[in-house]
């Protein structure tokens, strides 16, 4: 970065907040996908929106491409710096704004913890509904840029269900308000739009979204299945069978056993294949005939044992294995590749039976935690990056476990976005007319393509040219 | 407004000939806010041919106005004033029919976008499944009306909105692209959002042809719990009170005395209190256990109520409800926070005076906020406009927004309309060039808005 821009920035958020000592740097050279790393050429922390807004209009007028950072749990390389990139964090900006308990709804900052909004919302019988297992450390900003699930969407939905306003700042520094409960222009969908936008379109400094009543109760059982494809199959039948549950994950043996070895075992038995949870949450009422009829299909469809949590502390010891699961792998390789699919659910047996073949045929250890009850797949390859061959096998299973849940009907990603990592795969599940659209919108929202370069879509797709197709 | 454009009719003729006679007829342009005249309706076959017209409408610059069931496009644009632009061509998907990749365990299918709602939720329903859109004009409504419109119903409070259902569309856009954007799954993060941006679009960026749609478990209970009240005022001050108990209510809403001709229908009429100038109706969807707890709850927050209805019942007098708030000559949506719903009432009452509002009709969402009054003569008189421009004033000031949703245009040249900033209307203008580089869809846009 020259001395001249440097100056800028600090002229516009003071000499703390901008950084460029190399050391410092390194924090932010990689994000929750740990085999890219791209240092950026400096890191600039805006402490409010119009200082934001000055940033990005600098980096904007001195040609220079910039990327938001929240806590970088990212899994999809989306927050790196790529080509030399400045990064914008958020991390000043962590203030929730406004709790509106008669509206249902808070304004808050894009650097606010995801888990710290429910926090701050519980005492007033509320709460903010999408849960990424990330929750104790992503930022809302995060989740709006990614469209984040989380184990509880499949009753509640994802991010993008619950943002109702977004103040924008476009990627010339220019400051918008798009959306807001309350109003309604009638115009186009430009928050929903925006969401899962993998900071593309501009970075959200203010976010509006929607909370819920608390559930008055949960319920939560663990069923122990002794094949992988079992667990799967009973998560079919509890959603034939009418019951939309607030979650249903599954961990397999991989994942057990390393949860089991870390510092947070939960308890589950080490000799099974697949552990399933089913949690109902609402009104108590009628949970414990839910629970039932879930534990019913869990048995019927093969279960060797299902253990229901007598209370909270059970149930946050079921949840605490499945939460940390990724964090538990950290003991059994040096690297992990957390994949992200999505299959029809009634295809998950067929296709976890596949990944499964895929992981023995290159000779790699993969463990499966996954969302499930969305159909949505997390095979974790398991290598170590210093050895380039198994690296290049983990390539080549991870293309092919992509082909196999395209070819069930599903798609490359469910919740960990494009980002840097999947590029490659894009093309497989969109047609080339869908990616010159896309390249369309991009170029719509930043013409002068310096806002997160070098993500989502591949090389060379580009917007139609010629000035009669303009 | 039709300055510099060629002569349509040259384009017309192609496009009948491309079609053959049997896929067009003439019909009369659907509604008020048209400047009502006759207009060519075509019916493309299949995928080919939309391409084709498309392709014919880009060189002879027509105007293409898609149609379903007619509900929806000729309602007013949002934005600035003047009228809609009128098509040269109205195109029906009505040939886009039927339901695919149906696997009720995956609780999604693929309906085209000819599909009525009904014909879907039929589908759905025999294998206890249910589809929770609900936007007015119901179960006639068809599935690529209620993707271009992205309205929702009264289920939103419970289920989400329109976009939140639709997880994948099918469409040939203004360039004549055959674009199937997201998927079938219920999580899909695969590239930008353009299923969001189409969703609620208003046809400005193409023909859709189809939609993928996330279903729902349908509830071993449908129960609808009514009461009657003898104020509007009252009924939105206890529905406020209703959408504050600590549950999501699926539905929730106040209706004035035509809403309630449904339900008077549903149980017979007769009792205490027939022919109430209002009512709150809540519908619980849910387990017995569940639905058992919630009644308990709300009666002790509002009493007894005036009746419930069961199953068949309960849905057809939501069905009712919602038929009823398509119809009218001229119809406003007004939206604020959802706790200054009872304000938004009186607001209203002030502005329209009493006269107006008696003969027209009211709906309201505590839960959401949003306020919906139709009427044949809403806005009728030589004072409307002055009226119309006070109404907007005055919820302006308690932070919401008004807007017209069908109404005649000498009416509706006093409101201002929402203004978007620059930057915004932007946004809008370069993103509906990037589909439609020809302006063949105008859609949801006035002439010279921007």
């Amino acid at each position: 970065m020259d001395s001249e821009l440097q100056a800028r920035l600090i002229e516009a958020v003071g000499p703390g907040a901008v950084l460029t000592d190399r050391d410092r740097l390194l924090v932010y050279e990689s994000d929750g996908l740990t085999q890219y790393r791209y240092a950026p050429s400096a890191v600039v922390l805006p402490g409010s929106t119009d200082e934001l807004s000055r940033v990005v209009g600098i980096l904007h007028s001195a040609g220079h491409p910039f990327v938001a950072r929240g806590a970088g749990t990212g899994l999809s390389g989306g927050a790196l710096a790529v080509d030399g990139a400045i990064v914008v964090g958020t991390t000043r900006l962590n203030r929730i704004l406004e709790l509106d308990v008669p509206n249902r709804r808070a304004r808050v900052q894009p650097g606010v913890v995801n888990a710290h909004l429910t926090r701050a919302a519980s005492p007033h019988g509320l709460h903010y509904a999408p849960d990424p297992s990330s929750q104790s450390a992503c930022t809302l900003g995060g989740n709006v840029a990614e469209n984040s699930g989380g184990p509880h969407c499949l009753k509640y939905g994802v991010t993008c269900r619950y943002v109702t306003g977004l103040t924008v700042v476009l990627p010339h520094g220019e400051i918008v308000e798009l959306g807001g409960m309350g109003r309604e222009d009638g115009g186009l969908d430009l928050v929903g739009h925006f969401g899962g936008s993998e900071g593309c379109f501009g970075i959200a400094t203010e976010i509006e979204v929607a909370l819920l009543p608390l559930p008055e109760g949960a319920r939560t059982l663990l069923a122990l299945f002794d094949s992988l494809e079992a667990a799967g199959a009973a998560v079919s039948g509890i959603i034939a069978d009418g019951f939309l549950p607030a979650a249903l994950e599954i961990m397999d043996s991989e994942t057990i056993r390393a949860v089991e070895a870390s510092v947070f075992a939960a308890g589950y038995p080490e000799d099974v294949e697949a552990a399933l949870v089913v949690e109902f949450d609402g009104v108590d009422d009628g949970l414990d005939e839910e629970l039932e009829a879930a534990r019913q299909r869990c048995l019927d469809g093969g279960a060797t044992e299902v253990r229901v949590a007598a209370g909270a502390d059970e149930r946050a010891a079921l949840w605490r294995g499945r939460k940390k699961a990724f964090g538990a792998m950290g003991r059994i390789a040096p690297d992990l590749l957390v994949q992200d699919a999505t299959v029809p659910r009634s295809r998950l047996p067929e296709v976890l039976g596949k990944i499964r073949e895929i992981g023995d045929r290159y000779g790699l250890k993969v463990a499966n935690v996954f969302h499930a009850g969305d159909g949505n797949l997390h095979p974790n390859l398991l290598f170590d990056r210093r050895d380039e061959e198994e690296v290049s096998r983990v390539e080549r299973a991870s293309r092919e476990m992509m082909e196999v849940c395209i070819e069930a009907g599903g798609t490359i990603t469910g919740e960990h976005g494009v980002g840097i990592d999947k590029r490659k795969y894009l093309s497989l599940v969109l047609s080339d007319a869908v990616l010159e659209a896309m390249a369309q919108v991009k170029e719509v929202w930043d013409p002068a393509g310096l806002c997160n370069p070098g993500k989502v879509l591949p090389d060379g797709v580009r917007p139609p040219e010629t000035a009669e197709e303009r | 407004m039709t300055g510099g454009r060629p002569d349509p009719e040259p384009g017309v003729e192609r496009i009948q000939t491309l079609l053959g006679g049997a896929a067009a007829r003439e019909v009369v342009l659907p509604g008020p806010g048209s400047e009502t005249g006759r207009c060519l309706e075509v019916t493309p076959p299949d995928l080919d041919a939309v391409q084709a017209l498309v392709r014919v409408a880009r060189e002879e610059r027509l105007r293409l106005r898609p149609v379903g069931a007619g509900a929806g496009l000729h309602l007013l644009p949002p934005w600035g004033s003047g009228p809609v632009p009128e098509p040269d061509l109205l195109v029906s998907l009505r040939a886009f029919q039927g339901v695919k990749d149906y696997e009720p365990a995956d609780l999604t299918l693929r309906a085209g976008a000819g599909a009525t709602l009904d014909s879907v939720e039929q589908t759905v329903a025999v294998h206890g499944q249910m589809l929770p859109l609900d936007p007015p004009g119901a179960g006639e409504v068809t599935i690529g009306g209620v993707v271009a419109m992205g309205t929702a119903g009264p289920l939103v409070t419970g289920f989400g909105r329109p976009r939140d259902q639709v997880l994948g569309l099918e469409m040939v856009d203004g360039r004549g692209r055959h674009l199937a954007l997201g998927g079938r799954v219920v999580k899909n993060v695969a590239g930008f959002d353009l299923v969001r941006l189409m969703t609620g679009s208003r046809g400005a960026f193409g023909l859709i042809l189809g939609a993928s749609l996330r279903l729902f478990p349908r509830p071993v209970v449908d129960r609808t719990l009514w009461w009657r009240v003898d104020d509007l005022g009252r009924a939105a001050r206890m529905g406020r009170r209703l959408a504050e108990l600590p549950f999501t209510l699926p539905a929730l809403e106040v209706q004035d005395r035509v809403g309630q001709e449904g339900l008077e229908t549903s149980t017979g009429g007769g009792g205490e209190g027939e022919g109430a100038p209002a009512g709150v109706m809540v519908r619980l969807l849910g387990s017995e256990s569940a639905s058992r707890r919630l009644e308990r709850e709300l009666r002790n927050a509002a009493g007894a109520p005036d009746a419930t209805l069961d199953g068949r019942a309960s849905a057809d007098a939501a069905l009712s409800r919602s038929r009823v708030e398509a119809t009218g000559v001229t119809s406003l949506l007004v939206q604020v926070l959802p706790d200054r719903s009872e304000r938004a009432l009186e607001v209203l009452a002030r502005a329209l005076g009493s006269n107006r509002l008696e003969r027209s009709h009211v709906a309201l969402r505590p839960a959401a906020g949003t306020l919906r009054v139709w009427g044949d003569e809403l806005v009728a008189g030589p004072e409307a406009g002055e009226v119309l421009g006070a109404l907007e004033e005055a919820v302006r000031e308690i932070g919401g927004s008004v807007r017209l949703l069908a109404g005649r245009a000498p009416a509706e040249g006093r409101m201002a309309g929402a203004r978007p900033s620059a930057a915004v209307a932007g946004l809008h203008r370069e993103l509906r060039r990037a589909f439609d580089p020809d302006g063949i869809l105008p859609g949801a846009w006035r002439e010279g808005w921007r």
